[in-house]
């Protein structure tokens, strides 16, 4: 190298070093991935804390994230956040998150699954997450109320684990499902929306018998999807009695597998009886107007169906919201109603509370590091900055997600899919779902030959009593809970 | 050492260049086709839910597939395909070759032939997808075809009675181009003049192909039948789309037993079992075919 170019050179390299040693004793870490707090002062006095989010990865998940996490800057500079989808699929997240809880290197917070998740794999294994029943009385600083009133209470209860009652996640947004109706056909017919099963059956007869070529309603029954949801909707209005029967362990109002067990062991749920035996013979009403084939229909292909105008009705959720509003929009008039209520002339044990399905989604989870690092406040102020109505709004528009808290403005395709009533309990004694995805399937497959006229009701009930009888027992070998051990809860 | 050993050694030696070449993919096909045979095997004997520990249960799950009703009933739904598979699915690559066989015009016979066999190059779940829609009783296309016919409508997939059928109807015109290919091959390789010599003595056709044709490509007819038996028994993919092995399990097939005992229960220690099972059901028919079926050559 020539003399004048070192000459050039080497102070370029000094005052290069110099600027990145100072730059550095000033620095928030902002540009790292590692979510320590920092001890320093922001320039509005108030102390610097960094967190770090992570979860799989999900469509707009991390674009709404970044889109919460800057305008929470703006208001909080002083706090750092970063999001990391560090997996593809909540599986991989899994095993991400064990070796890093292994290792003390968790992030401070996750966005997982909600109900009972965050308990069985965080809680259950030792790692005391952060329990957010004490935040809900705070007043967010975000709607001036307190932060519990912008959930209903009945999501905040589908939230809590069943295990000991305590709040360990609040899931952000939902699932809903609804009715899809032909609003140009109801006109035509001078059809009223229904309130009642009852009445959603006298519509499906006038379709009928307008014989204007369309099916009264577009099932799909090839997946357990619409039958679990009819029978949980269905469940929650007429065996809600249940619910103290079966909750025996815990006594939270819920009721987890080993709890199902012993009623099932005890004699408790019996599908003989009315009250259950009637939600089998109501699914099969219902789909006696389903459009033919709908046995190996999926979801998709009713739905395309229903766009195709073959069909006046069909089940919809709020995925469906955006792209009914662009490349799938209806040709005709559309509308969305809840599933109608269920009344006492056709269930006598019904309550007739309206219900709703709806699963609950994106939970923030705060783990034990926040809590070691004592920046659970700060950590819980971002998340009550998220579930602020101003911010969920600007969610659902940009990824159509219908949030889990009340009172926001939507636009409205999606305001269709907004949640009015909510599952008032958890019960479901038909679907089985509760005793794995064996006995949900079996379930499915006699419910297929049920609505197919191969087995009567009583046939339909000795089958599925005895396979329920015998994945109980199945769980109890596996699991080791007996009636001495109180079903594994001594 | 024995004489005969030092041959081989010798004859080892003499090809080692062949043998070495052979070496790579004699490991591959260790590590990717029987390692797993012996991996099912032994989780077989094992109560695996996929992540968790695998627990040793020695033959429980072997007892308890050998109650298994639905094992049973995925069987008889297999043994329709693998019957269908063997019968028209050798008959209509027979009958085509045939018919490309007699063909005068080498051109025509060229078309023809390129016309059957570039349909393998359609993706088969296309195909599936096409018949799904097509089956579809409200807005597919198949109860207008049969009304033709006087048929009343059908739910075809969604029917107990003619869910299985509509799945094997699928196939239709049952024609596998590898099938035909072979069949094909094996006629244009008996000898013309023996051809020649059945038509100067006045033989027809019909006792041509008897006597002649069937009986030189017998070998390879036992080939696709096996074949067809390895492929019925296998079937999947195609219930798995149409009907997930409803209504009930009136299409349930092992394959998709097997793939839902895994993927959908999560039970991989009885989807070992089932795998394994298969394995050993599909051995035994090859072997009982292949001594009951002679070829010209044996």
């Amino acid at each position: 190298m020539k003399a004048s170019a070192k000459s050039i050179l080497a102070p370029l390299v000094i005052l290069g070093l110099t600027t990145s040693l100072m730059s550095g004793c000033g620095g928030n870490g902002n540009g790292s991935s590692s979510a320590s707090p920092s001890n320093g002062s922001g320039t509005n006095g108030e102390p610097q804390v960094s967190f770090k989010i992570a979860s799989w990865a999900g469509p707009g998940k991390k674009e709404g994230l970044d889109l919460a996490i800057a305008e929470y800057r703006k208001i909080k500079p002083n706090v750092t956040i970063a999001f990391e989808e560090v997996a593809q699929s909540n599986a991989d997240f899994d095993v991400w998150m064990a070796a890093q809880l292994a290792g003390n290197q968790e992030p401070e917070v996750v966005m997982d699954f909600s109900y009972d998740n965050p308990y069985l794999k965080y809680n259950d294994k030792g790692y005391k997450v952060l329990e957010m029943d004490p935040y809900l009385d705070k007043i967010s600083p975000y709607t001036n109320q307190k932060w519990g009133d912008s959930f209903r209470d009945v999501d905040l209860n589908l939230m809590r684990s069943t295990q000991n009652g305590k709040l360990n996640n609040i899931a952000t947004s939902m699932i809903t499902l609804k009715i899809a109706y032909n609003k140009d056909i109801y006109d035509q017919l001078g059809l009223q929306v229904p309130k009642t099963f009852s009445e959603m059956i006298a519509n499906f007869d006038k379709i009928r018998e307008a014989k204007i070529g369309t099916e009264p309603f577009s099932g799909f029954l090839k997946v357990t999807s619409a039958w679990d949801w009819f029978a949980r909707f269905a469940a929650q209005q007429t065996q809600e009695q249940y619910v103290p029967l079966i909750d025996t362990l815990f006594k939270n109002n819920k009721y987890q597998q080993n709890e199902y067990v012993r009623a099932v062991d005890q004699g408790i749920i019996d599908l003989s009886k009315p009250e259950v035996r009637g939600v089998y013979e109501l699914f099969k009403q219902f789909t006696s107007y389903w459009a033919p084939g709908a046995i190996s229909m999926t979801m998709t292909e009713a739905r395309d169906m229903w766009l195709q105008g073959k069909a006046v009705h069909t089940f919809t959720i709020n995925n469906d919201a955006k792209p009914f509003a662009s490349d799938m929009k209806p040709s005709f008039n559309w509308d969305t109603f809840e599933f109608p209520v269920i009344t006492k002339d056709i269930a006598p044990t019904s309550n007739e509370d309206p219900a709703e399905f709806g699963d609950l989604a994106d939970a923030f989870v705060v783990m034990p590091s926040a809590i070691k690092k004592n920046i659970q406040d700060e950590v819980m102020d971002f998340i009550m900055f998220y579930t602020s109505p101003d911010i969920a709004k600007q969610l659902a528009e940009l990824n159509w997600i219908t949030p889990t808290i009340t009172g926001v403005e939507m636009n409205a395709n999606l305001e269709r899919y907004q949640a009015k009533y909510r599952p008032q309990n958890q019960i479901d004694l038909n679907s089985q779902a509760i005793l794995g995805s064996n006995a949900r399937q079996y379930v499915l497959q006699q419910i297929q030959r049920y609505v197919l006229n191969d087995i009567d009701t009583d046939q339909l009930i000795d089958l599925l009593s005895k396979n329920m009888k015998e994945e109980a027992q199945k769980a109890m070998k596996e699991k080791g809970w007996t009636k001495d051990n109180d079903y594994g809860n001594k | 050492m024995h004489p005969y050993r030092i041959n081989v050694f010798r004859s080892i030696y003499r090809y080692k260049h062949a043998y070495l070449f052979l070496l790579p993919l004699l490991v591959l096909l260790g590590i990717f086709s029987y390692y797993p045979i012996v991996m099912a095997l032994k989780m077989s004997f094992y109560q695996w839910k996929g992540g968790n520990e695998a627990i040793f249960i020695g033959l429980d799950n072997f007892v308890a597939l050998f109650k298994d009703k639905t094992f049973y009933a995925s069987l008889k739904n297999a043994s329709w395909f693998i019957l269908f598979d063997c019968t028209v699915g050798v008959l209509m690559p027979l009958f085509i070759a045939e018919l490309l066989f007699h063909l005068k015009s080498a051109r025509a016979q060229y078309v023809f032939r390129t016309l059957f066999v570039a349909t393998i190059t359609v993706p088969t779940v296309i195909v599936i997808l096409v018949w799904v829609f097509l089956y579809n009783p409200v807005v597919g296309g198949m109860n207008s075809l049969v009304s033709l016919f006087g048929i009343s409508p059908q739910l075809w997939l969604g029917g107990t009675n003619t869910a299985l059928f509509s799945i094997i109807f699928s196939g239709f015109p049952f024609i596998n181009p590898i099938y035909l290919l072979i069949v094909f091959a094996a006629l244009q390789a008996i000898p013309k003049s023996l051809i020649e010599a059945s038509v100067m003595e006045g033989c027809g056709t019909w006792r041509r192909i008897r006597s002649i044709d069937i009986p030189m490509i017998a070998g390879q007819l036992k080939l696709i039948f096996i074949l067809g038996i390895l492929h019925g028994m296998q079937s999947f993919y195609k219930q798995l789309i149409m009907t997930n092995g409803g209504p009930g399990e009136e299409t349930l097939v092992p394959g998709l037993y097997m793939y839902q005992s895994g993927f959908t229960y999560n039970d991989f220690g009885y989807a070992s079992t089932i795998g394994f099972v298969m394995l050993i059901l599909m051995l035994a028919l090859t072997f009982v075919s292949n001594k009951l079926i002679k070829s010209g050559n044996e």
